[in-house]
């Protein structure tokens, strides 16, 4: 099916059809990309995909809502399951939860700080059809599980909103639960209010046949805290860009990133820290093993602007390449126009670590364990930051990730 | 001539008081000790003296030479005669000390209308008196204090100070980090640069550097303020029993 | 930012050029604009032969159907590329003069107060020059000596004459005409610029140095230089440039080939002085260079080092293609903007070959409402075996009107390859200042050694004969911290 036959055939799908402006909207980016109205060299959304799988993809989409459902494990942990986009309706003191659907329009369209110069987020904008909307109220402190499930053959273009209000505390889960062919273009719009600590973990394995293009742009107000953490042991196509603005003095925001490659899995990364405000720190480090003939790309960004003075900006980029067949690219920025700032990068790229190998070994561990052993303690250190299950469920995974590495 | 006088001088940082109506005077040839408990104001004194723009003084006078310290800048001061040996001296990449060195002595020679001293003399200037301290000359062709030890940063101020023969040296815990030996050629140093012309100011912490070098004076600080002034009796009080009875 | 640190940049910002004066001589040029006429005036004049006129005509219709390319941190009108003189020469200079006595006495002059002496009896002791103003060599100093050794040091407009094999053989073969549209303009429209051959295994004894001058007014100067050392060898380079200050914007666009044969080694110097425009960004130098060295042969090596304090507009990427297994490159680079300056400069190294190794080192400045970029590639292919890079790239800001910004493209297709990057950004150390002050130093004093130190990694690399002369156009920017 072709990029265009999609467009016209499947518009009864979309959501926020009768507006005018969206349907402008749509009808001005679909013009753009069918007149290839853009950069497709230097284009950094486009980095390692296929056009081909962004202009003819089968379009299928039916809203289910049945299956979405709230549960409660006990009064501050929550478990949201996400069925095709579709959520349920929700709501009590801590928390509320709306179809994108019952959003009226002009908060929409006010939250929505999606990056325009981003091809992927085009495709969100013209074929929208599900997203949500969460509330997190004053003062609570909640931890939220929230599971997307992808029925086989969907294709879902997801917009989504969740506002953390001030002083909340929240661990927020994503998981990926993706069976078959499914093509999952999800945003997020998060905003944080003032003294709010945010606390993101991702985490995503799916199979082959899927793919996932997930984008965030997060923006910190006064003294609020962002910390995101992304795991992808995928086997299907990831794409990971997450953008923050630290708009209020004293915020902070981290983006970490991890991931794990094999056969011909590929992974497009970026990472995009925007200081618009004084005293704030960032933070951006991405690390990826590659095996086999995959393949990556990582960009990290920090950008200055000129009144955000007492800046601290860091990025940390490492790529432990396997093979001979596997290739990584990196890209690490730093954009500074305000003087009083201490911005760094770092990046490497290289295979294991030979002299520890050695090391190892002369102590009698096979080449496999020893192997297994750098790769782990690789990672080691930033699952300590993370609560207990989840830090098991990724140790399991790696262990997975390893034990493929061996045979 | 008033050598130094403090008078009633108030300073905060960041809003913060830190020196509360703080007095002093030190005449010509006198050599002081400074002590009190950390957090008490030493280091602030010390960096306000030398002109450290971080500190704001909100009133109170400090006389220097006959002239208003405080109107001064930071190398204005140091031309007049004033020296700060640092508490934590910072590492400057890529700068070696025979220029920085050469530079700074001419500064002041200048400002004192006397010739200045050609590059030729300096270097052996240099080298002899780096050598009385125990620095090695491979230690002189590193960039400033760059991975210096603890040790190595304090002697290393030392030799600048006996190169630009301050008439009025503050010392901000030079003894602290020193093993034995290390404070053995410091205090050596400070002691052969003595003289009837010039005083000093000795901040310090333990008694021990006192041992070494015989203040005729000893203060204690408190709050931002001399609680105490005496003898050296003064420091042998307080190593035995603190800071508490003051 | 206190009050001392904006007196300090408002002393820079007034430092005035001092190599702005103009050298009032008449010049010979032909209508401004670009079309086959001028390229074939400009081959007519040079005496070409034919196959060199068909070469550039070829690039001049490559270069038509190109744009210029726009990636660059840059922002500048449109060059209007009809609105340039292609040609300027020193009335007389219809041949190049055999010797000095035949030389304009104010050309001689003009040199005398860059610095740069010609007359023989002058003559920068164990450096040769070759000093070319507007489009053409004015004298090239020492070549008794080298011809000896069998090393040619010649402009390249009697390189064509005298060594065509060469020259046909080793001509766009670093930088094909057609890589981008700089590289195409040079190739169709250059007029004159070095040559140099260093024979098998010969070392040559001395730096050989060009000095370019943009003496006549909206004159174009596209020079073009040619370095072969073959197995063996060994050549130091050093360019320096001046222009005269003035209120239009003047186009500089360059292109240096570098071939380093097996064992061979080249060390190639810039210190760039162009005129940088005035406080308020009028005028200056538009500068965009194409640099790019070959590591051929097996053990070679080449190595950039550049001092970059001029122009109003660079955009200049010195790079090495490290083709020979064991073959090094290096990049070593200050670059200082102020005022309304804007610099976009770094450098590419491509690991072809296994057990390549690349090095660089970057210092960036920033002062007043400049701009500079450092945009770095480094990539290593597949076959590039155990090739190892280490990239280190810092910046210092003095002043919040300007930006400095890093972007380096790193792309590893190869397992066994080590890159290494690391990068800071940071504003002058108040600490450092207050140190130096507390010394008896003046504020700007402070700065100066300060920034000094910051770029002491790459000065150092400087060949020793220049240090003098370096530290002498370098010291505009960094007023007393060279010393
Ligand atoms: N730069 C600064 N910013 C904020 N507070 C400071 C700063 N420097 C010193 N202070 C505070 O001032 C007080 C006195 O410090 P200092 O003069 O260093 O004491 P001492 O040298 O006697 O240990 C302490 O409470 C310290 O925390
Ligand atoms: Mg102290």
């Amino acid at each position: 099916m072709t990029f265009e036959n999609n467009f016209i055939n499947h518009s009864k799908e979309y959501i926020f059809l009768d507006n005018d402006i969206l349907s402008n909207q749509r009808k001005k980016i679909f013009k753009k990309i069918i007149q290839k109205n853009y950069d497709k060299k230097n284009n950094e959304s486009l980095k390692n995909i296929t056009i081909s799988d962004l202009s003819k993809f089968n379009y299928f989409y039916k809203p289910i809502q049945e299956k979405s459902q709230v549960s409660l494990i006990d009064d501050f942990n929550y478990e949201i399951k996400v069925v095709n986009g579709i959520c349920k309706n929700y709501e009590d003191d801590n928390i509320e939860i709306r179809n994108l659907t019952s959003l009226d329009f002009k908060s929409f369209l006010n939250q929505d700080n999606s990056n325009v110069d981003d091809i992927i987020i085009d495709f969100n904008k013209i074929f929208l059809n599900s997203g949500f909307f969460f509330n997190i109220k004053s003062n609570t402190k909640l931890h939220i599980r929230l599971i997307h499930d992808t029925s086989d053959n969907f294709t879902i273009f997801q917009n989504n909103f969740i506002n953390f209000k001030k002083k909340s505390e929240v661990q927020l889960e994503d998981h990926f639960n993706l069976t078959n062919n499914s093509i999952n273009n999800i945003n997020y719009n998060i905003s944080i209010e003032e003294y709010a600590v945010i606390k993101h973990n991702i985490f995503q394995n799916f199979a082959n046949s899927n793919k996932l293009y997930l984008t965030s742009n997060t923006v910190c107000e006064k003294n609020s805290s962002y910390n995101q953490n992304t795991y992808n042991f995928s086997d299907g196509f990831v794409r990971n860009f997450h953008h923050a603005y630290l708009n209020g003095e004293f915020s902070n925001a981290s983006l970490y990133g991890c991931f794990f490659l094999k056969n011909k899995n590929v992974c497009s990364n970026k990472t995009n820290i925007i200081h618009n405000a004084e005293n704030c720190v960032s933070d951006q480090t991405y690390k990826g093993i590659l095996n086999d003939y995959s393949k990556a790309n990582y960009y990290s960004n920090t950008f200055v602007s000129e009144n955000a003075q007492k800046t601290e900006g860091y990025q940390l980029s490492k790529g432990i390449l396997l093979t001979d067949n596997c290739s990584f690219f990196s890209k690490p920025e730093l954009k500074i126009f305000a003087d009083d700032v201490k911005c760094s990068h770092g990046s490497t790229i290289g295979p294991v670590d030979e002299s520890a190998l050695y090391y190892l070994r002369s102590r009698g561990i096979s080449k496999n364990e020893a192997m297994k052993m750098i790769i782990s303690s690789f990672i080691e250190e930033d699952l300590q930051n993370l609560d207990k299950d989840i830090a098991e469920k990724i140790s399991n995974n790696l262990s997975d990730y390893l034990n493929c590495l061996v045979k | 001539m008033i050598f130094l006088n403090i008078n009633n001088l108030n300073v905060s940082i960041e809003g913060k008081k830190i020196l509360n109506d703080f007095n002093i005077t030190i005449n010509e040839g006198e050599v002081h000790a400074l002590m009190g408990p950390n957090g008490s104001g030493k280091s602030t004194l010390a960096n306000v003296l030398a002109g450290n723009e971080d500190y704001e003084v909100n009133s109170g006078k400090v006389i220097f030479k006959d002239v208003d310290l405080l109107d001064l800048n930071i190398e204005e001061r140091a031309q007049k005669g004033l020296f700060l040996a640092f508490q934590y001296p910072v590492e400057i990449p890529g700068v070696n000390i025979t220029p920085f060195l050469h530079a700074s002595i001419n500064s002041k020679l200048k400002n004192e209308k006397k010739p200045e001293i050609d590059n030729l003399s300096f270097t052996k200037l240099l080298r002899k008196n780096a050598e009385e301290l125990g620095i090695s000359s491979d230690m002189l062709k590193r960039s400033i204090n760059t991975g210096f030890s603890g040790g190595e940063k304090k002697r290393y101020e030392i030799l600048q100070m006996s190169i630009l023969n301050p008439e009025f040296a503050v010392f901000d815990e030079t003894d602290s980090g020193l093993d034995v030996d290390a404070l053995r050629i410091v205090t050596e140093g400070i002691n052969k640069f003595k003289n009837p012309k010039n005083s000093f100011l000795i901040i310090t912490h333990y008694q021990k550097l006192l041992e070494y070098i015989h203040p005729d004076y000893v203060h204690v600080m408190r709050n931002g303020k001399i609680v105490k002034s005496g003898d050296i009796s003064l420091a042998t009080e307080i190593e035995a029993s603190g800071y508490q009875n003051f | 930012m206190d009050t001392k640190t904006s007196q300090t940049l408002d002393k820079y910002a007034q430092d005035k050029y001092k190599y702005g004066f103009v050298t009032d001589i008449e010049s010979n040029r032909p209508k401004k604009g670009l079309d086959e006429d001028i390229i074939t005036f400009i081959s007519q004049k040079k005496n070409e032969p034919k196959w060199m006129l068909t070469w550039r005509l070829d690039c001049y219709k490559k270069w038509l159907k190109m744009s210029d390319p726009q990636w660059a941190n840059l922002k500048f009108p449109e060059i209007d590329y009809q609105d340039i003189y292609y040609y300027s020469a020193p009335k007389g200079f219809e041949e190049k003069p055999k010797d000095l006595s035949e030389v304009d006495p104010k050309l001689i002059e003009t040199y005398n107060k860059l610095g740069i002496p010609l007359e023989e009896q002058k003559v920068l002791a164990g450096v040769a020059v070759d000093a070319v103003f507007d489009s053409v060599s004015v004298a090239t100093t020492y070549k008794g000596e080298l011809e000896k050794l069998g090393i040619v040091f010649c402009s390249i407009s009697e390189a064509v004459q005298k060594h065509p094999e060469l020259v046909k053989k080793y001509l766009g073969s670093v930088i094909p005409p057609g890589d981008h549209s700089f590289s195409a303009l040079n190739s169709a429209v250059f007029t004159d610029g070095s040559f140099v051959y260093v024979p098998e295994n010969v070392k040559c004894p001395m730096e050989l140095s060009t000095y370019f001058r943009i003496n006549a007014e909206e004159t174009g100067q596209f020079e073009r230089t040619l370095i072969i050392a073959d197995k063996g060898s060994y050549v130091s380079y050093l360019e320096g440039c001046t222009a005269p200050q003035r209120d239009t914007n003047q186009l500089h666009a360059a292109n240096v080939e570098l071939i380093a044969l097996e064992d061979a080694e080249i060390k190639y110097s810039t210190v760039q002085n162009w005129y940088p425009g005035d406080e308020d960004g009028k005028g200056g130098i538009y500068n965009f260079v194409t640099k790019r060295g070959l590591c051929k042969g097996k053990n070679s090596k080449i190595s950039w080092t550049q001092v970059e304090t001029g122009s109003a507009i660079t955009w200049k990427y010195p790079s090495c293609i490290l083709k020979g297994d064991n073959s090094i490159g290096e990049f070593y680079s200050v670059a200082i903007t102020n005022n309304f300056q804007q610099a976009d400069t770094g450098t590419k190294m491509t690991h072809i070959g296994k057990n390549t190794r690349s090095k660089i080192i970057s210092k960036g400045i920033s002062l007043g409402h400049s701009q500079n970029t450092y945009r770095g590639n480094v990539s290593f292919l597949r076959k590039a075996d155990k090739a190892r890079n280490y990239t280190q790239c810092d910046s210092l800001l003095v002043g919040n009107k300007c930006g400095a910004h890093t972007i380096p493209y790193i792309d590893s297709k190869n397992n066994s390859a080590i890159v290494e990057h690391e990068a800071s950004t940071s504003k002058i150390n108040e600490g450092q200042l207050y140190y130096c002050r507390q010394r008896g130093l003046s504020h700007e004093e402070a700065v100066s050694l300060i920034v000094n130190g910051f770029c002491k990694q790459v000065l150092q690399e400087l060949p020793m004969e220049f240090a003098v002369e370096a530290q002498k156009l370098v010291s505009i920017s960094l007023e007393g911290s060279v010393g």
